[in-house]
């Protein structure tokens, strides 16, 4: 699972362009749509960030996250524990 | 997935500012009018199915490399690049002479799809796809 989480993490970094981050710098539990304010509790994204994410987890998971999904953009672990979760059905 | 065509146009007399060029914000117009001319006439998506595609633009750029002038006719050449890793769908403009050897202008636009209420959709809709390979063909 941290594999997995560090693996999502570095998608989100590298397809929205973060070049000045690590998976280190990240908190996994900030909320995405928060804004980047000075104590830097949110990661500041939008909605069509959000496109990104889906396109990179299609891409690299072969997941189809649809509209219903829009629940697992809450931060970075209710996306890893969707994505795990998904895995695992399929590999069952 | 890329698909290209072209299309002419003519400024308009109203296209001119005070310096005798075009206006910068008229390129933007042009760019539309080639995108809407391309769905309409290349895809062949019908009016009443064109006015349920909402594609809003998410980014747009241009680059004024020569000044557009009343009296000459220019084409506009759109490519129009579709990934299906990709939610977005990106158009390209070349705005060149009729006989495609300077050109005056480079721009692009982003598009998302979204459903009448605006929410966002996360997949480029089926429909597009098809008639895009549909043409390739």
């Amino acid at each position: 699972m941290e594999d997995l989480k560090r693996e999502v993490c570095e998608m989100i970094l590298e397809r929205l362009g973060f070049d000045d981050l690590t998976v280190n710098d990240v908190d996994f539990q900030a909320p995405l749509f928060a804004a980047q304010d000075k104590e830097g509790i949110g990661l500041g994204l939008d909605s069509v960030d959000t496109l990104e994410i889906v396109a990179g987890i299609r891409q690299n998971y072969s997941i189809r996250i649809t509209e219903n999904d829009m629940h697992i953009f809450k931060n970075i672990d209710t996306i890893v524990d969707f994505v795990d979760q998904k895995l695992s059905s399929n590999a069952s | 997935m890329t698909l290209s065509f072209k299309y002419k146009f003519k400024p308009r007399f109203s296209d001119i500012d005070r310096y005798g060029i075009a206006h910068h914000s008229k390129y933007f117009c042009w760019f539309e009018e080639a995108r809407y001319y391309f769905l309409e006439s290349i895809l062949k998506i019908p009016q009443e199915e064109l006015v349920q595609l909402y594609a809003p633009i998410t980014s747009l750029k241009a680059d004024y490399k020569k000044s557009i002038i009343f009296e000459n006719s220019y084409v506009i050449v759109v490519s129009l690049s579709i990934d299906e890793f990709k939610s977005f769908v990106q158009f390209q403009y070349e705005i060149m002479d009729c006989n495609e050897e300077t050109i005056y202008a480079k721009g692009l636009t982003e598009h998302v799809f979204t459903k009448s209420n605006g929410e966002l959709l996360f997949e480029i809709p089926d429909f597009l796809y098809e008639k895009i390979k549909l043409i390739r063909k």
